[in-house]
């Protein structure tokens, strides 16, 4: 009996240690669904995050809460508030930022981060995603996304549908994306493991708001897509936010970006893609790969031997191209995609994980400097393609 | 006499206790071993393999073994060891419960009443009584089995096994300590052995070395299974909180899935916490048999408070405390079955 009131009692002692802390409703939450970080020329770190605002638009007092430098309203086509601060570094800014908006933020629904490029390409941006990672209750799924001019500017511009989830459109238009194969799907935290790790080296979606300056700098070829990269596509419609082309990360920031074209084949050899739509010469293919695309190396005491074999299924939406001419294309363009991976000493290949098993420990693994050694080597690449004619 | 713990019940609680304290040890305690944490599993396995089968030896060979073994003075000193090292190890799972607590909810909620709540909740389940204990065990144990099917088939294209690769991680100096270190904590079998056996309510003998198999099985797979979702991280930060959210917010576990995997990971911390503190006041009643259950869960709340309230329950402390835990607590025993052997071959060598 005596241990049954005392069990009984503890019940309310739990109660009650908690203290008088106000519950916590949607409504007083402010979950945002979208984070941008640039990097500006003052050396400041403005962010932004994009938040829904629950039974209608922001309210007008949500206007200035931004804090220094901040600023906040709704955008009339959806009901979302975009709130900013800015600060020395992210923790800073973020922290002013947490501090001056009406509600708590909540950062735990994110879909997307946004980098702008001049922020990607510091030697802050490998500091900045650990930060990030770091930070209490960020949503380490939410994609990372590097945008060729302010990256405010791109959340400000993207309207997604509040659906039954909160904003989920965002992840699907994401993933909308990859499967053509034009961008890449990589999570804030994979961004962060990659940088962190032993092994291949991430890379991240490019993205762009309308026609973008910075677009004009890459160094890309005009192909199916007109100039197949984010800021410079050929194309209208009532959303100017742009996703085409990915970057290449080393070291904790990015050194190229790649365009779609060499976008797609990256994806393609990697198997994260499995089909994507071609054009040769004016006419339309799909290509299948027929087995995960084969890469082997063999390693050596002074460098690497790296062979590549592709087998792909070619099937014409109309016409058939010429298999040869068809073959030709493609593996130029998988040889022009790892000379730009080397040339930029990136190996974003998986090609290290392949190596690693040679190794006892992880520290001869990092003496054997393997990625070093694929920069230098010679790949060798086969194309099989098998046309479907049925 | 009623049995105190059934086989089944002590099999299940001394799995989901050790297994899940051995594997937040590798997960969480020790970044350093990459993604080595399944062959420190194998190591600190074969670490303990020796005292789970003098265990097994000394149930085969004698009556009533822990009560032969526990005569004599100096057993009072040993129950009081083995109680100290329960008790830190239920303010080291207190320091990790109430960590993951506010790392997901409780973030406003001050860490002296989280280690509170965790205490009181540990005492509750003694006082509830070990049955019950095992008997959360038991749910415990199939809510994981059936979280583990879940975790498994969702993340399935997550998983990459060349990330196990280098296959010793950091290389064998750096995998060695924290692999006797987790031998200690696995030496948590033996106060439950000897209380169960002492108090002559033990209904299944011989079973220590199947358990042992069960942990490293478990705790193998554990580790795998977490090695293969991500990367190693050598240049990654080795702070616990980094690691908590490797294992709990990694990017690849979509929020759906945590919602399964967070009260299976709860479930297991708090057996893990109450077969603790069980094992602390079942051992200073050996060592003091004329104090009362209430009072001896009384002083054991306030240590395991006492202790989390420290830096007791910090990484390097946990670390050198069962390294030292390790030859404490085994031994005595391993001792104790050698001469039990000498003397059983003595006995039947002609003379």
């Amino acid at each position: 009996m005596k241990k049954l009131l005392l069990l009984l009692l503890i019940v309310p002692v739990c109660l009650v240690l908690p203290g008088c802390s106000q519950t916590r409703q949607p409504e007083h939450q402010a979950f945002a669904i979208s984070l941008s970080a640039d990097l500006l020329d003052d050396g400041q770190m403005l962010i932004a995050v994009q938040v829904p605002t629950f039974g209608g638009e922001a309210s007008p007092s949500d206007k200035g809460g931004g804090g220094e430098g901040g600023e906040g309203g709704s955008s009339p086509q959806s009901n979302y508030a975009i709130y900013s601060a800015t600060g020395a570094s992210f923790p800073e800014a973020l922290d002013l930022l947490q501090s001056t908006i009406p509600n708590t933020l909540k950062l735990t629904q994110l879909k997307s981060i946004v980098f702008n490029d001049k922020l990607a390409r510091s030697e802050q941006f490998g500091r900045v995603v650990e930060q990030m990672v770091m930070t209490y209750q960020i949503f380490g799924a939410a994609s990372a996304i590097m945008c060729l001019g302010s990256a405010r500017e791109f959340i400000e511009n993207q309207h997604p549908v509040i659906g039954v989830r909160l904003s989920t459109s965002i992840a699907s238009a994401l993933e909308h994306y990859f499967l053509g194969g034009y961008t890449t799907l990589t999570s804030l935290y994979g961004l962060n493991a990659s940088n962190k790790s032993i092994y291949s080296d991430p890379v991240i979606t490019v993205a762009a708001v309308g026609e973008s300056d910075e677009a004009e700098q890459i160094k890309i070829e005009p192909n199916l897509m007109g100039n197949a990269i984010a800021g410079k596509l050929p194309r209208e419609g009532s959303n100017p936010n742009q996703y085409m082309g990915c970057a290449l990360v080393l070291g904790g920031r990015v050194i190229d970006i790649l365009d779609g074209r060499l976008c797609q084949w990256m994806e393609m050899l990697n198997a994260d893609v499995k089909s994507v739509n071609y054009m040769c010469d004016g006419i339309s293919v799909q290509l299948s790969v027929l087995s995960r695309p084969k890469f082997d190396i063999r390693l050596k005491p002074d460098g690497i031997d790296v062979s590549l074999n592709v087998k792909l299924l070619a099937v014409p939406l109309i016409e058939a191209p010429d298999e040869h001419v068809l073959r030709e294309k493609i593996k130029g363009e998988i040889l022009d995609l790892i000379d730009r991976c080397q040339a930029a000493g990136v190996e974003p290949f998986n090609l290290a994980e392949l190596a690693a098993i040679n190794f006892l420990t992880v520290q001869d693994f990092q003496n054997y400097h393997f990625r070093d050694k694929f920069c230098a080597s010679d790949v060798a690449v086969t194309v099989d393609i098998v046309m479907d004619k049925s | 006499m009623k049995p105190l713990l059934s086989g089944r019940s002590a099999a299940a609680i001394v799995f989901l206790a050790l297994g899940t304290r051995a594997s937040y040890a590798i997960a969480i305690d020790g970044p350093q071993l990459l993604n080595a944490g399944w062959i420190t599993f194998l190591m600190a396995a074969i670490g303990v393999a020796p005292l789970a089968f003098s265990m097994d030896f000394l149930e085969n060979a004698m009556q009533k073994p822990a009560a032969e073994f526990m005569k004599g003075a100096w057993v009072r000193v040993y129950s009081v060891v083995l109680a100290l090292f329960a008790l830190y190890e239920t303010g080291c799972g207190i320091f990790l419960l109430s960590g993951s607590a506010s790392y997901l909810a409780y973030e406003t909620i001050s860490a002296p009443v989280m280690f509170i709540v965790c205490g009181l909740t540990a005492a509750a389940g003694c006082m509830i009584g070990s049955e019950a204990v095992a008997g959360a065990a038991r749910i415990a144990l199939r809510l994981f089995a059936i979280a583990v099917v879940f975790v498994v088939f969702s993340q399935m294209s997550s998983y990459n096994w060349r990330w196990l690769t280098p296959v010793f991680g950091p290389g064998l100096k750096v995998i060695l300590p924290p692999a006797l270190s987790v031998s200690g904590m696995l030496t948590g079998m033996i106060p439950l052995w000897l209380f169960t056996d002492y108090n002559n309510r033990y209904v299944k003998r011989g079973y220590m070395k199947k358990i042992l198999l069960a942990i490293t099985g478990y705790g193998v797979m554990v580790s795998l299974l977490f090695a293969m979702l991500l990367p190693a991280m050598p240049k990654g930060p080795m702070t616990r909180w980094f690691q908590l959210e490797r294992l709990l917010a990694n990017g690849r576990t979509p929020q759906a899935l945590q919602v399964i995997m967070i009260p299976a990971w709860f479930s297991l911390l708090l057996v893990s916490l109450s077969f603790n503190m069980l094992c602390a006041t079942e051992m200073l009643g050996i060592a003091f048999p004329s104090t009362k259950p209430i009072w001896r869960i009384g002083i054991c709340l306030a240590a395991i408070l006492a202790i989390s309230f420290s830096p007791l329950g910090t990484r390097p402390y946990i670390e050198l405390i069962n390294l030292i835990r390790w030859p404490v607590c085994s031994i005595p025993l391993l001792i104790y079955a050698l001469i039990i052997a000498a003397k059983k071959r003595k006995a039947v060598s002609p003379a």
